[in-house]
């Protein structure tokens, strides 16, 4: 290091930590939207990451099918002890499902919490440094996709979209630490359901924390958990994992619950976004709309008369 | 055409990194050891060793852009480490630049400047939570393992990428 730390680079140095220290705090706040140079670099990026995607994942399912011949036996053995179950369950799960459409009929409800339209998509990178747990799929804002949307595996719900550009978005994934990272979700119990929040990943004992839990509620091990709905961007009934352990929160007014995701974090091909289809609650409730429009049709009626009473005087 | 190559293999390194990497070696999370390949920082710091400060510099801005764009929401942190490593590794005299041992010393030595830095401003900002202890046996002997590894396997070929630039700015100056 003959040249090290003269003037000039000890000047430039400083003004690359402010700029450093700027740019942190530009990025820190909430945004709403990505500024285009962001979108722009993302998606010309993303455009190669699809590309050489491809072949490794198809050799990653190569390394597996053979992993899974080996396995075969005892799955066959367990899963025909399953079968047995299932031609029951689905018997039930029609049932329900035509009960289900008769009452809806009758009640005159067209859409549910419970709705969405699903849209496929490939991972094509995972963020090496392991700090923030996001991941990169190859469809964007021209395939539909918008910030918050629901990403779901076949085994259930893995994060929501964080940023959305063009032909890219990148996901969040539940295991990131983040608490702003907020679901509302709903605990199974056998009667009433218990409405809790799913905040933050607690890196110690690798779950998701269920907090906000009502104290009076009777939550066990082995009670799923799945979304709630209530929470906006997100359709009701995902599975989200199962309760694992549950304890009192720092000051014992409510209840903390452990939860084991149900979703594989770590090996991840394809994943699918939900689209709710109700955009938002207004439209169950149309009510709110009409009276808020009639409070701006008196407002434009107000307005004129205002102003022509400004130019008189 | 030379001039493009460095930029170019330091690219394709950094899709390996968040790609290839990331889908053939799914890490499960049990053992709570993190594998970060650090392939494009090999890159970098060689970039430095061979071609001076200035040009590892500018190629350690133009990976360090690309890792904030795509990979984190937070813009700044990379570009200014991959900058800074560059320029701190940039040894560029004769001795290390005919020995593997004395390159292989260096991008240890960067690996590791580089991954306290990350880690001192990630804890900082609240997004890293482990403690120090824990950071330097879980991510930093982790990342020593595959990315010395890695950096055995790279430092041929960059030598002969290097060699051959030179030889052809030899060849135009005639």
């Amino acid at each position: 290091m003959p040249h090290f730390f003269n003037n000039k680079r000890l000047i430039i140095l400083m003004v690359s930590i402010i700029l450093l220290v700027i740019l942190i705090g530009f990025s820190m706040r909430e945004r709403e939207s990505v500024p285009w140079p962001e979108e722009f670099v993302r998606d010309s990026v993303g455009v190669f990451q699809s590309t050489i995607s491809r072949p490794a994942h198809f050799a990653a399912n190569r390394f597996e099918a053979v992993e899974n011949l080996l396995d075969t036996y005892e799955e066959n053995k367990t899963l025909k002890q399953q079968l047995e179950k299932y031609a029951a369950t689905s018997a039930e799960l029609e049932n329900t499902r035509q009960e289900n459409e008769t009452l809806r009929e009758s009640s005159e409800t067209q859409e549910m919490l419970s709705d969405y339209e699903s849209r496929q998509a490939l991972v094509v990178y995972r963020n090496p440094d392991r700090w923030t747990q996001t991941i990169g799929i190859n469809q964007g804002t021209q395939n539909g996709i918008e910030q918050d949307m629901a990403v779901v595996t076949n085994e259930g719900l893995i994060g929501r979209v964080a940023e959305a550009s063009e032909f890219s978005s990148t996901v969040q994934l539940l295991s990131d630490g983040e608490r702003t990272n907020r679901i509302s979700a709903s605990v199974d119990t056998g009667e009433d359901p218990v409405n809790a929040f799913i905040e933050g990943w607690d890196e110690d004992r690798d779950g998701l924390m269920l907090r906000k839990i009502r104290s009076d509620a009777e939550i066990e091990e082995g009670q799923q958990v799945v979304t709630s709905g209530m929470g906006g961007a997100f359709p009701s009934g995902i599975p989200i994992g199962e309760v694992q352990s549950v304890e009192p929160d720092e000051y014992g007014l409510t209840y903390n619950a452990l939860i084991e995701p149900a979703a594989d974090f770590s090996d991840l091909t394809y994943v699918n976004v939900l689209d709710r289809s109700i955009e938002d609650l207004s439209e169950e409730f149309p009510s709110l709309e009409e009276d808020q429009e009639q409070e701006n049709q008196e407002e434009e009626n107000v307005d004129p008369v205002g102003e022509e009473g400004g130019g008189e005087s | 055409m030379t001039r493009f190559l460095i930029p170019v293999s330091i690219f394709c390194l950094f899709l390996v990194e968040g790609t290839w990497f990331e889908i053939l070696f799914p890490q499960e999370n049990e053992s709570g050891w993190v594998w970060m390949p650090r392939f494009a920082l090999i890159g970098v710091v060689l970039t430095s060793i061979y071609r001076g400060p200035v040009a590892g510099v500018w190629a350690g801005v133009f990976v360090g852009f690309l890792y904030d764009f795509t990979y984190t929401q937070i813009l700044g942190i990379y570009t200014f480490c991959f900058g800074f490593i560059a320029y701190m590794s940039s040894y560029s005299l004769p001795v290390v630049r005919n020995s593997y041992g004395w390159q292989w010393l260096i991008i240890f030595c960067a690996l590791f400047v580089f991954e306290l830095i990350i880690y001192f401003i990630y804890f900082l900002l609240g997004i890293a939570g482990l403690s120090f202890g824990e950071f330097l046996v879980k991510r930093m002997i982790a990342s020593w393992l595959i990315n010395g590894a890695a950096a055995l396997l790279l430092l041929v070929p960059f030598r002969r990428i290097f060699d051959w630039i030179e030889n052809q700015e030899k060849i135009r100056q005639r």
